[in-house]
């Protein structure tokens, strides 16, 4: 490890548990607190700076040699199998776009293509999407720190976390069709999804964009602080 | 193609089920027979008809619903209340599936629904339709009927706005709660070309994202009133058949859990046209549910490829 710097550079939701450890856990759409020994377990809400902040924090990590994905899948995200995709396939070059991800947005634009290419090489994806049972995941860890191949041949890549102002990305994800303003009735026109206008604020842009989105309910309104 | 957030409801109608959000059950398809006009009918007033033609008819209905997978009703008509239980009674013995029935004759309902309830026809049979028009006699005796399937007509001639057709929706809903009907099938009604046509449709995205109740259309009645069509020239089958052909796929596409078409001579031109669309709608809200990482069954039509 580099003493220059911090380990994890990047703030999340996840726990640190023993940097020197060659597993990482990602627990998708749910953060589970995993018994035993791992590097770093956290949970990843979206299929884009959620991905890039799980990347950042492997390759600075020379340790970390497998990344398990378990928990539940993230509904509309997808982003366990984004991440599953980004690990087999990569980024396209021009769009950014993790190749074959079904997610909604699956762009990686924050982190580099040498630093995509590192964490593809350096850690191999264990894929155990949508399971949660405890025990399954640590019975894995310990069968997989039994194999480790050791510390990563290259050092650790530190890259900065500069997340775009998120204008593209709220650009795409505001591409709706409006259908009937008398019920504030809107069509996603990525996801063909038939949905409430739901007025938002957006609250911070980093670590990732958290907004504020006020809900009409049958009780009354809500205000949900939720990942954009 | 949409995925509505409103869960949807899917009712079983004599065996065929009807709701649900768009691709999940086939669309079905609701022909006319004893139609004024049908080349099988004799005597609108006594109901006697070309039984013969009519038995071809309803076998192309089942070689298409057995070929498509779409499920298919009967919409039947009578003039008179003889004529009614005559067309009834000959149905019951011809075909097996849910048959809805309709008059502009409040008798010819009321012998219906008695019928229906004297020969224990109830489990199939759906009243068309509870309106505003709807008087307080026929109400009673559909109430004490048995009956619990009908039509919920959203029209109004005050209602000129969505949400005066929806309050006119929701004011018949109840109605139809009180005459004690389980099971209801939203009409937002089919409006004359140039007098408010397409706002049904509208009406129809409402009633599945507000509602999420099962729904049905007769678009038909749009082409079939309308001018342009009637002149020389334009006055032919073929012309007919794209106008009804096209108002029924734009009601399909538009989350109408079931259509009626009209006559059924053009069942299998109907069919066939529905058959196809599903088979965009199945691919599109398949992509659409992966996206939203919805699990979901769907109907998966036959591509024929």
């Amino acid at each position: 490890m580099n003493n220059d710097h911090e380990w994890p550079p990047v703030a999340g939701d996840f726990d640190v548990n023993d940097p020197s450890h060659c597993v990482a856990i990602c627990t998708l759409g749910k953060r589970i607190e995993i018994p035993g020994q791992y590097s770093i377990a956290g949970s990843c809400k979206t299929e884009n700076i959620g991905i890039e902040r799980i990347i950042i924090n492997i390759i600075s990590n020379p340790n970390i040699r497998y990344l398990i994905v378990a928990g539940p899948e993230v509904p509309g995200h997808l982003t366990g199998r984004s991440l599953r995709a980004l690990f087999l396939n990569g980024v396209d070059p021009d769009t950014r776009k993790i190749i074959g991800a079904e997610g909604a947005i699956p762009y990686i634009e924050n982190v580099p293509p040498e630093g995509i290419d590192r964490f593809r090489e350096q850690i191999e994806l264990i894929d155990m999407i949508n399971v949660l049972s405890l025990s399954q995941i640590t019975e894995k860890v310990e069968q997989l720190a039994g194999q480790n191949p050791g510390l990563f041949s290259k050092d650790a890549l530190w890259i900065e976390f500069k997340p775009a102002s998120g204008e593209a990305r709220r650009a795409i994800s505001s591409a709706t069709i409006i259908i009937l303003p008398e019920y504030d009735l809107l069509l996603e026109s990525n996801s063909s999804l038939m949905a409430k206008q739901e007025a938002h604020a957006i609250v911070t842009e980093h670590p990732s964009s958290i907004v504020i989105e006020v809900r009409e309910s049958d009780t009354g309104t809500i205000l949900v602080g939720k990942e954009a | 193609m949409f995925i509505f957030k409103k869960e949807q409801q899917t009712y079983d109608f004599g065996g065929v089920k009807i709701g649900g959000h768009p691709g999940q059950n086939p669309t079905v398809l609701i022909g006319g027979l004893f139609f004024k006009g049908q080349p099988i009918v004799k005597d609108t007033k006594e109901g006697t008809f070309d039984k013969s033609l009519a038995l071809d008819w309803i076998d192309i209905a089942m070689d298409m619903v057995e070929k498509t997978g779409h499920p298919f009703i009967i919409q039947a008509f009578g003039r008179t209340p003889a004529a009614m239980e005559n067309h009834l009674a000959w149905l019951s013995e011809n075909f097996s599936g849910p048959i809805m029935f309709e008059s502009t004759n409040a008798d010819a309902r009321v012998r219906a629904i008695e019928y229906s309830h004297e020969t224990g026809l109830q489990e199939r049979m759906i009243y068309n339709s509870i309106n505003l028009s709807m008087k307080d006699d026929e109400k009673q005796v559909l109430k004490d009927s048995g009956l619990n399937m009908a039509v919920v007509l959203g029209w109004s001639p005050r209602a000129t706005s969505l949400q005066d057709r929806m309050k006119t929706v929701g004011d018949m809903l109840e109605t139809a709660r009180d005459l004690a009907m389980e099971k209801v099938l939203i009409d937002p009604a089919t409006m004359p070309v140039g007098a408010g046509y397409g706002l049904e449709l509208r009406t129809m995205i409402a009633i599945k994202s507000e509602l999420g109740l099962p729904t049905c259309l007769a678009p038909h009645n749009a082409p079939s009133a309308w001018r342009f069509i009637k002149q020389p020239g334009l006055d032919d089958e073929s012309t007919h058949m794209a106008t009804v052909v096209a108002s029924t796929v734009a009601a399909q596409l538009f989350a109408t859990d079931s259509i009626m078409y009209g006559s059924m001579i053009r069942t299998k031109e109907v069919f066939a046209a529905v058959a196809l669309i599903s088979n965009a709608i199945a691919a599109a809200v398949a992509e659409a549910i992966n996206v939203l990482g919805i699990e979901r069954p769907l109907f998966i039509p036959p591509t024929f490829e």
